[in-house]
């Protein structure tokens, strides 16, 4: 529940620099998913026990500015928390080899899925331009943006969610 | 008489000898005497002078270099204030000189009306060309209202919600325009892509079309006003193979600095859509 109402208006300042900065710093035709970034590095937190939350409701944002459908930025978050749990606990020793292996991963899930949907849609999009010009550069930014973000993220976990201490 | 002399010749005497040394000041023949016994005590003087100040200027001085830091970092505030001011009234300036050259063209459009808008972001995914503008449909603003600047034609409203609409830009790879190359008046469709390139297709064969020549919308298709400038053709593609011409367009509007917008809110696009025959499987 904490997490949940914690997220909404981080995800709602997540979104808006998505949509000011971070959409107007391209690399070729790529920009960095900010939105994503963050979802992965809070759902690697080892203290955040339910972290699904901000992935439904970031995504659902991002649906309801972008012009993608809004159920393909919902499904490609829930999958990239999926994935960042799954890493969690297999990886739970190397969490920042964790954040990279999921932002690597999920970037790849998030762009393929807008690309199939969109082009469900009738919209052109030649697969080699989007690989070289999307994929690859947003797939590079948000590697780059991983462990800056991560780093904040604990810190902000750590300061929500202070450790236990047994005396 | 004796006893009175010997009483006062002391007395006598030093009045004439003060009164000698008066007369040889005043005359000037003690100057050497003088300057001779007062070099020394001038120079001790000096010497006490000089050693008083430079202990005075060591206990003082510290609090004059904490007045002069003090003094500097003031200045040195004054100085970024009055940067970020200059900073801001050269943006205030770009603003209203862009706003300027959207009023001379609302002016020269006089049978539009407009409603001026700032962008302010841009669709979160890397496939789309969409912005979002911070005029909503409590400002009048409907679905498929075309959307221009003072240098032509941008997109059209694609999403509206009270206080902000999303904005399809001819750039992107799902957006079809219907234009007519000014010269001949011929027609054809505009349409962009991934990268934001924008292609004339559809110009039939026998249709001059050589760099340069401009391109404006067509009314064609009721979905934006007639005579809007578009771009100017860069390259022409022109294979005997094939059954059409298409052209590399350079845009009127620069896409990457969109700042303000103005959206022609008085035009209802036409929905044709009932008219088109169903495709047969």
């Amino acid at each position: 529940m904490f997490s949940a109402l914690l997220g909404i208006p981080m995800m709602l300042l997540v979104v808006m620099l998505q949509t000011v900065v971070v959409r107007s710093l391209p690399l070729l035709q790529g920009s960095a998913d900010l939105v994503m970034v963050v979802i992965i590095a809070w759902s690697l937190q080892e203290r955040v026990e339910v972290n699904y939350t901000w992935a439904i409701i970031g995504g659902l944002l991002v649906g309801l500015v972008s012009s993608v459908p809004w159920y393909v930025p919902v499904t490609a978050y829930l999958l990239v928390n999926g994935i960042a749990n799954f890493l969690r606990r297999q990886a739970w020793q190397t969490p920042i080899l964790a954040m990279i292996l999921t932002t690597l991963v999920g970037s790849i899930i998030s762009l393929g899925l807008q690309w199939a949907v969109l082009q469900v849609q009738g919209i052109p999009l030649p697969w080699l331009e989007s690989f070289n010009l999307v994929l690859l550069p947003t797939t590079f930014l948000n590697l780059l943006l991983s462990l800056p973000v991560y780093a904040l993220i604990t810190d902000m976990a750590g300061s929500v969610y202070p450790e236990e201490v047994v005396v | 008489m004796i006893a009175t002399l010997q009483r006062y010749w002391r007395t006598g005497v030093l009045v004439l000898f003060a009164g000698g040394v008066l007369f040889l000041a005043l005359g000037g023949y003690l100057a050497p005497v003088v300057q001779l016994a007062s070099t020394p005590v001038i120079a001790a003087q000096r010497w006490l002078a000089t050693r008083y100040l430079a202990v005075y200027q060591a206990i003082n001085s510290p609090q004059d270099m904490a007045a002069l830091r003090q003094r500097s970092a003031l200045l040195e505030d004054e100085n970024a204030r009055l940067r970020s001011q200059v900073i801001e009234l050269s943006e205030q300036l770009k603003d209203s000189q862009f706003k300027d050259e959207l009023l001379g063209f609302a002016r020269n459009r006089p049978e539009d009306t407009y409603v001026g808008a700032t962008v302010i972001g841009r669709d979160p995914s890397p496939f789309l060309h969409y912005v979002i503008i911070d005029k909503g449909s409590d400002d009048g603003l409907q679905h498929g209202m075309p959307v221009v600047t003072a240098q032509g034609l941008v997109g059209r409203i694609d999403a509206v919600i009270a206080n902000a609409a999303r904005v399809q830009l001819i750039t992107d790879p799902g957006s079809a325009v219907n234009v007519q190359l000014a010269a001949s008046r011929t027609e054809a469709m505009l349409t962009g892509s991934l990268t934001g390139d924008v292609t004339v297709d559809m110009v039939p064969q026998d249709a001059s079309l050589k760099p340069g020549d401009i391109i404006l919308t067509s009314a064609l298709g009721g979905t934006f006003p007639a005579n809007i400038l578009v771009g100017q053709v860069v390259s022409v593609r022109k294979l005997e193979t094939e059954l059409f011409q298409s052209a590399a367009i350079q845009p009127a509007v620069d896409f990457t600095s969109l700042r303000v917008v103005l959206v022609v809110v008085d035009f209802a696009p036409v929905d044709i859509s009932p008219l088109i025959p169903p495709s047969n499987p």
